[in-house]
């Protein structure tokens, strides 16, 4: 999708909180999306690759993780993780339920943390 | 030094898109973002209902593009205001964007503000622009497994619109199944089925206009 525009905006909020924490010299960045996020991981590499080249954060690693899809059912409570993206055809292991659930994990993209030097 | 953060990418859109919003409701202005593949007739659609309800809506439109401004002119030429946002190549528009061409428009004076997105069913979904709802568009010239292939939208989705059903005959666009997929995805999705070019249908679709109109107003 849009993962440069994404990593800008990773590398805006790395600057941040470099600035926050009176940190300057970048080690690594960990970025943590959903199986939902519709996130293409080689292109978000890419995508840092490219922006920090010739940037304060060259030389700076990225790791990247994956959030499983975490499943409430909306019957019966019971909680569970799945790596099937079209969950929502899925029937809940426990009552068997079809296509009730709520989203506990696997949405969404987050800066999780960094390492830097002064 | 090991610094543990936890900040969601897309906090600055969603921090944009809430101030949005608040402006939109202080202005009771129902404002709908437009999601489609290109040619499933956005366009055609808003031509459509800004000339049929010109006289009972004051309407506004936010053209989202990657270059031109043919659609701006096809929606101005309805006498309705618009404004276009040339993305040069994005793809979505995003609610920094919307914010930046507000003040084109008299809030006030509006009653609905359409947001017509860049054609693409996967990116825009991503991005808040502080809308009330997101519409999905599809239309009988596509397959009728996209609510299945690109499934986040249809989630999302306030209403689902299926456009161009004068080709139905022609073509193998199956409408009980492309419904039933958009069901199972979004139980409270409502249907439309239209034709831009006969005008089939549309009448549903301006009868839940003037209900969510009437809902943001009340």
């Amino acid at each position: 999708m849009h993962e440069v525009s994404l990593m800008t905006n990773v590398l805006e909020l790395v600057a941040q909180e470099m600035e926050k924490h009176k940190v300057a010299k970048l080690r690594s960045i960990t970025v943590r999306y959903g199986v939902l996020s519709n996130i293409v991981a080689d292109s978000l590499a890419f995508a840092f690759e490219v922006l920090t080249k010739d940037s304060e954060f060259a030389g700076a690693k990225l790791n990247l993780v994956k959030d499983e899809l975490a499943l409430k059912c909306r019957l019966c409570s019971h909680s569970f993780i799945t790596d099937q993206k079209d969950y929502f055809f899925l029937a809940c292991p426990k009552c068997g339920e079809e296509g009730s659930f709520e989203i506990v994990k696997g949405e969404g993209i987050f800066l999780d943390r960094i390492e830097a030097d002064e | 030094m090991d610094i543990s953060i936890e900040r969601n990418i897309l906090e600055a859109n969603d921090c944009i898109a809430g101030e949005l919003r608040e402006i939109f409701a202080k202005n009771k202005v129902l404002v709908l973002n437009l999601i489609s593949s290109p040619g499933s007739g956005k366009t055609s659609l808003l031509e459509k209902t800004l000339s049929d309800l010109r006289n009972e809506f004051k309407m506004g439109v936010i053209e989202g593009d990657c270059q031109t401004d043919n659609d701006a002119k096809r929606v101005a030429a309805t006498g309705a205001k618009a404004v276009q946002i040339n993305t040069d190549g994005g793809c979505h528009l995003d609610s920094k964007m919307i914010k930046n061409v507000i003040s084109a428009f008299d809030l006030s004076e509006l009653d609905i503000l359409f947001i017509e997105n860049v054609g693409n069913l996967v990116c825009p979904v991503e991005f808040d622009c502080g809308e009330d709802a997101k519409i999905a568009l599809l239309s009988a010239a596509e397959g009728d497994d996209k609510p299945e292939k690109y499934p986040r939208l249809f989630q999302l989705a306030h209403a689902m619109v299926i456009n161009k059903v004068d080709l139905l005959d022609y073509v193998d666009f199956d409408v009980a199944k492309a419904s039933k997929f958009g069901k199972a995805l979004n139980g409270d999705i409502e249907i439309f089925e239209v034709s831009c070019r006969t005008c089939q249908g549309l009448q549903n679709w301006y009868a839940w206009l003037r209900k969510q109109v009437a809902c943001k107003q009340r």
